[in-house]
């Protein structure tokens, strides 16, 4: 009844009942691409002064890179509290977008799992669980985002800690930064294989990249929603104005 | 101490935002068209996502041809015919080192 322990997987931690072997499959390309971001963000809290104890403890609580990077150099700059709470908001309100998408696993879970469980819910993990829309059962899920979210955990604040002690020997860039949008390109491709999909990708891509002089995080929300109304209207136009050629028509409306 | 507090109201606003359509107000309480247009958020992500940490820091100027463009076109080419997520990683570190190597 332990099979983890077998076939030359990684040593579990006896955190969890059991490790979950797609999630560490899915995640440990996820964690060379989170990486470098950590070790930046470590960096900068060896730079803005406010101390390691609350730099990685409000890396912890946060638990999102562009939020806390974007607090502690408002902090650092002497901006009053409302205003590094409002960027706060601003650059995490996607996580509300992404928690909306992912309800419907965390429908039949424990209290606890609902409470606490989407406290690891970041762009990375949305992206990889979205990737698995066949991890329907409760107790399977739990298992896959619980070991993907811990994984990244251990390498997100892991990284801080050598970016902190590192802070003064590291290039502020290196060939790997390239791994953190291969990895997204990697999640997005397999999924364009209709068209709502490839809608809300490209726009979702073009209007991202206008609005990136905003604060990060807003250019990426504001991308999202018009890629998913773009996507969801084409959806609609496919099911009532079909092509001539197009024969049979799905009736979702 | 000031930054202590602000830190910890930020945690605790950024854990209601994680929490919002999970627990307090769960997403299938939204109305049907809502619901099911959430189905294209992981593409409209994505391909926000690849932008934004494609331009960085570094603002629009990132988009300007470069090796990184090249990097994420292998990386696409790959991810077409290779689903182990390494893959495409793999093959955009590369290109990189190629680039590296060759400039």
């Amino acid at each position: 009844m332990n099979p983890t322990l077998l076939d030359g997987a990684p040593a579990p931690r006896r955190v969890t009942d059991g490790i979950d072997r797609d999630a560490l499959r899915d995640v440990w390309p996820v964690l060379i691409g989170i990486a470098p971001f950590g070790l930046l963000i470590g960096v900068t809290i060896a730079h803005t002064g406010l101390g390691a104890r609350l730099g990685l403890g409000s890396a912890a609580a946060m638990f999102g890179g562009g939020a806390h990077f974007a607090a502690l150099t408002l902090l650092a700059h002497g901006a009053g509290p409302l205003a590094v709470l409002g960027a706060v908001v601003v650059v995490n309100a996607r996580l509300a977008l992404y928690a909306a998408a992912l309800q419907p696993r965390f429908r039949q879970q424990p209290a606890w799992f609902r409470w606490f469980a989407p406290h690891v819910l970041v762009d990375q993990t949305y992206a990889l669980a979205a990737a698995r829309p066949e991890l329907v059962e409760p107790a399977r899920f739990r298992r896959y985002w619980l070991t993907a979210g811990a994984a990244f955990a251990a390498v997100w604040i892991g990284s801080h800690i050598v970016g902190l002690l590192l802070a003064d020997l590291l290039p502020e860039h290196s060939p790997l930064d390239v791994a953190a949008p291969a990895l997204f390109v990697g999640l997005l491709v397999p999924q364009l294989r209709r068209r709502p999909p490839i809608v809300a990708a490209a726009l979702g891509a073009a209007v991202a990249a206008a609005a990136s002089p905003l604060p990060p995080g807003v250019g990426l929300m504001l991308g999202a929603l018009a890629g998913i109304a773009a996507a969801a209207a084409t959806d609609r136009n496919g099911t009532s104005v079909s092509d001539t050629t197009h024969a049979g028509h799905d009736s979702e409306e | 101490m000031s930054a202590l507090l602000t830190l910890s109201a930020c945690a605790v606003a950024t854990w209601l935002l994680r929490v919002a359509f999970i627990t307090l107000l769960p997403a299938d309480r939204l109305p049907g068209a809502a619901h099911r247009a959430l189905r294209y958020a992981g593409p409209a992500v994505l391909g926000a996502m690849v932008v934004t940490s494609l331009i960085g820091p570094d603002g629009l100027a990132a988009l300007a041809p470069s090796a990184r463009h090249l990097a994420l076109l292998a990386a696409a080419l790959v991810a077409w015919r290779v689903r182990n997520l390494a893959a495409p990683i793999i093959a955009a570190l590369a290109v990189m080192l190629v680039a590296a190597a060759v400039s």
